[in-house]
């Protein structure tokens, strides 16, 4: 790392005044003498100075008194905190509605509905089960066959740029040529992509792509969700290395633009502008990823600065190709 | 940033406070932290009611939970936490609908003619050029908060936490579950990245300072 890179590491923390003093005197030295750390200095000050006019609104004040209401339930005692959590807004409705409300979630209305809707289920699937003439575990577990084959992402995969593409690439219709244990794994892989655990996928996907069994379209499937699950856990170096061995194995990928896209990214969050600016190109020609790709590729062709920090993509299209929110990893907030 | 209530007592003796049937001490917190997780989760959902929703849910779930709270961590983070969760799960469940583009004009639906309302892009781009007609600060305030809202997921939290409640760069990592280094990259890259949306605006905001 050079020398700008260390300091520039600390920048933020130098202008909040939240440096401490050494590492303050060492920076303060530095910015006297490079030419390229001030400005990026003089970028965050501005970056914050607008980030001071973010306009601040007020909730509504109805929010304050329904949670104050809660509060005082719970508070007031033990046995209405079920009706405090109720009474919340969206959720309270008071007046006539309140007494509707009250009646619905009374215990013997709420036990009947779940045995009307009970019998109303097996009235509707056993008639089913028997004209599919499959055992129900069969009928549940088929569709998740069918999307361990490596053509289909699961239910909770991320609807970003690249979200769901897997499912257009033919394979719904086709029975999992992937051996069970091969399979099973690249479900599970997908689905803890798909929950934003991306340990958990990298875990599961690694067996797949390891696995001497497991078909091209698995492999396939397994290799970019990998590369990707990588890249989202924050390891580019890693992610890159399972990107090129998905273009090298499988070049005719027809999602190779989209990884090349994400690959570039990658590569200019590494600071490798050569082989980013090589991918993005290519990713460039693609319609489907041409504007994300050039939007990267002008972050690329800014003035050169001298190791100027590495950025997170996005554009102003509103095409980010940073997570989406569904993406993020949700942590436990259980108290603590 | 905003401020947070001038009380002495730390977030944890007020919920302690609460348990023992205190509610105004509740209400104290529920001043300290409504502004700051109102902003964030409207900056995030982008919706007012939702926004509002979400809000009460976030109180609601401190309520149920308070008295399973230890202390061993920060109430801001706990919190904090929850408020992401909630945007996380609305972003999941609005992933099975179909989503607003940021291309569509405010206020209207997809589909629909083009309007004069603009586009979220257009708020951050704008479409006046600065010099040619007098900027107010209103017309600032919504370009920056546009260009918040367009910021990357990763990096519009960390600079809400920072900027709303003014939470330390280790708190964010708490709250988010990265490294506190990771934290003060995405909070530089926000900065930048807000920098390089409205550079059009630097020399009024010169001129304002």
């Amino acid at each position: 790392m050079s020398t700008c890179e260390q300091h520039q590491d600390n920048l933020l923390e130098f202008i909040l005044d939240e440096l401490p003093s050494a590492e303050r005197r060492a920076l303060s030295d530095h910015l006297s003498e490079c030419e390229v750390c001030p400005a990026v200095a003089q970028r965050l000050r501005r970056g914050l100075a607008l980030a001071a006019t973010l306009p601040i609104e007020e909730p509504p004040a109805s929010d304050t008194k329904a949670i104050m209401r809660a509060a005082r339930e719970r508070s007031g005692d033990a046995s209405t905190s079920v009706t405090a959590s109720t009474s919340m807004l969206p959720f309270a409705m008071t007046g006539r509605w309140g007494r509707v409300r009250a009646f619905l979630v009374r215990p013997q209305v709420v036990m009947a509905t779940v045995m009307l809707l009970a019998v109303a289920f097996g009235a509707w699937y056993v008639p089913r089960r028997a004209e599919l003439g499959q055992p129900p575990a069969a009928t549940m577990t088929q569709p998740l066959v069918v999307a361990s084959s490596g053509v289909s992402a699961p239910e909770e995969a991320p609807a970003g740029p690249d979200g769901g593409e897997d499912s257009a690439a033919g394979g719904a219709a086709q029975p999992a040529p992937a051996p069970p244990d091969t399979a099973a794994r690249l479900e599970r892989g997908l689905q803890a992509y798909g929950r934003s655990d991306y340990v958990a996928a990298i875990d599961e996907l690694n067996a797949v792509v390891s696995a001497p069994d497991a078909d091209e379209v698995a492999w396939t499937s397994a290799m970019h969700h990998l590369a990707r699950s990588y890249q989202q856990n924050g390891d580019c170096a890693s992610a890159t290395r399972r990107y090129e061995q998905l273009f090298r194995r499988s070049p005719s990928y027809n999602r190779s633009n989209q990884a090349m896209l994400e690959a570039g990214t990658c590569y200019r969050t590494l600071g490798n502008e050569a082989r980013a600016r090589e991918l993005l190109e290519v990713a460039a020609q693609d319609p489907a990823t041409r504007e994300a790709a050039q939007t990267e590729l002008q972050l690329l062709g800014e003035p050169p600065r001298a190791r100027r920090p590495a950025r997170q993509p996005a554009s102003r299209s509103g095409a980010p190709t940073a997570p989406t929110p569904s993406q993020r990893p949700r942590h436990s907030d259980a108290p603590y | 940033m905003t401020a947070p209530v001038d009380d002495p007592a730390t977030d944890e003796r007020l919920l302690s406070a609460f348990l023992s049937g205190d509610t105004q001490a509740f209400e104290v917190l529920v001043l300290r932290y409504r502004s700051p997780l109102y902003n964030l989760l409207l900056r995030s959902v982008r919706d007012p009611q939702t926004a509002s929703d979400l809000l009460q849910e976030v109180f609601l779930r401190v309520i149920k939970r308070a008295d399973k709270f230890h202390g061993s961590a920060k109430f801001s983070t706990w919190i904090f936490t929850i408020a992401r969760n909630l945007t996380i799960d609305h972003a999941r469940r609005m992933q099975h609908r179909r989503h607003r583009s940021l291309d569509v004009p405010l206020g209207a639906k997809e589909g629909d003619a083009p309007s004069a309302n603009g586009t979220l892009v257009d708020r951050v781009v704008g479409t006046d050029v600065v010099g040619e007609r007098a900027v107010d600060s209103q017309e600032i305030q919504r370009r920056v908060a546009a260009a918040v809202e367009l910021l990357p997921t990763e990096q519009r939290e960390v600079f809400l936490m920072r900027q709303l409640q003014g939470l330390a760069f280790q708190d964010i990592a708490d709250v988010v579950g990265v490294p506190v280094n990771t934290v003060k990259s995405r909070m530089r890259y926000a900065l930048e990245r807000l920098q390089a949306a409205l550079a059009d605006f630097e020399d009024h905001l010169e001129g304002t300072r």
